[in-house]
């Protein structure tokens, strides 16, 4: 049973991915018809969510050595990131602050309970790390998770509309944009634009995580210690 | 053997090793050309099998580094910057995770489907608190990217001004 459902993943998924290179709509989006065919196909078998994720975990427990991996982009593009450091850093640590401070005016516009408001606000961060920012201000991991994937979904879909409509033209910001906003997803749209913003898309994930973790023990305490009843 | 060795020891692309596949393919019979690329394919997948299970050790290097430095940083980051490290002090060969990181962060969507499927186990998701929040992370991440995006072209743009 257990590989069945890893196997059945990486099919329904690689269908998934050819259906979405082909037609390029964002219903066919891996993170969207994979999942939306699983849900229908466990439903059908009677089989239930949590045991499913436990046959599966092989493929979650990928995300470990897929950040590890991440050393190799980077390494190959060093030369690039010592010419663009300033832009990047600038560029990310504004982003990782807008996440952080609209995430949690919206939040609390829509009165979202505490836990809810911890486990959404790394939201934007590839999700092994985002988990850690989680458990350390105090939130739920899988909810988190949850979190992250929508974000990615949604990014994916928004981002492309993004750098239309503000008219972006430099490789760097577009790769930039899609790596701080929808993280692994982001940067996989930014592949379909190029080498230079999937490099750049990378990079901004990779930062956007080192600067969320800065923030995590930091500022998103203080954050929650403020009584922002006072302002809405 | 030459085929072989520029498809493991060259940063080549795919068209490449098909080319060669193909021109190697003409010389000899259907048969054996065949015979070939299926054992061409098996090898490329064994060798990505093997650079990701390498990878680990960097995986576990990096959990033992998280137990010495308290720090709030997940293994696989630590992990990141000890296989970043191996590769600037050249400890080890880009060639030896090339293939494999190249994969993993190829098919990095298939690691987080089965995440996307436990959804199912949030039913606020699907409420209208649950539309609410879909909302709000569309407005922030819609934010987020618009204000990254002007930053970064308008620091690209001040530094080409500041060129010419």
């Amino acid at each position: 049973m257990m590989i069945l459902f890893t196997i059945l993943t990486f099919l329904i998924y690689l269908f998934s991915k050819k259906a979405y290179t082909k037609w390029s709509l964002f219903f066919f989006h891996p993170l969207l018809l994979a999942p939306v065919l699983l849900i229908i196909l466990i439903s059908v078998t009677h089989v239930s969510a949590d045991q499913y994720l436990v046959d599966s975990k092989w493929l979650t427990h990928l995300l470990g050595p897929a950040t590890v991996a991440f050393a190799v982009p980077i390494y190959k593009n060093l030369s690039i990131i010592k010419k663009y450091v300033g832009t990047i850093i600038i560029s990310i640590t504004s982003g990782t602050l807008v996440a952080i401070f609209s995430t949690f005016g919206l939040s609390k516009l829509l009165h979202l309970n505490t836990d809810f408001i911890n486990s959404i606000l790394p939201r934007s961060i590839t999700t092994p790390i985002a988990i850690e920012v989680s458990k350390e201000i105090g939130g739920l991991p899988t909810l988190t998770t949850v979190f992250v994937i929508l974000t990615g979904i949604i990014g994916g879909i928004v981002g492309p509309s993004v750098i239309k409509g503000l008219s972006i033209k430099t490789p760097i910001a577009k790769g930039l944009a899609l790596g701080m906003g929808a993280h692994g997803v982001g940067t996989n749209k930014a592949i379909e634009y190029g080498r230079q913003e999937a490099t750049f898309s990378s990079l901004a994930m990779i930062f956007a995580a080192l600067i969320t973790l800065i923030w995590g023990a930091f500022l998103i305490p203080t954050l929650m210690n403020f009584n922002i009843h006072h302002i809405f | 053997m030459k085929i072989i060795q520029n498809m493991y020891f060259t940063n080549g692309e795919n068209q490449r090793t098909i080319n060669s596949i193909v021109n190697f393919g003409m010389k000899r019979s259907f048969n054996s050309s065949f015979c070939i690329m299926e054992g061409i394919v098996t090898r490329k997948l064994g060798v990505i099998i093997i650079q990701v299970v390498f990878l680990h050790v960097f995986l576990f290097l990096g959990a033992a580094l998280k137990e010495v430095i308290p720090l709030p940083i997940p293994a696989s980051m630590f992990g990141l910057f000890l296989l970043f490290i191996a590769l600037n002090f050249k400890i080890i060969k880009l060639e030896w995770v090339e293939r494999g990181a190249n994969w993993l962060l190829a098919e990095l969507l298939l690691f987080f489907v089965p995440s996307a499927v436990g959804i199912v186990n949030y039913d606020e998701i699907f409420s209208v608190q649950g539309a609410e929040i879909v909302g709000l992370i569309g407005i922030s991440t819609i934010i987020v990217m618009g204000i990254t995006a002007l930053i970064a072209e308008k620091i690209t743009g001040w530094k080409r001004s500041e060129q010419h």
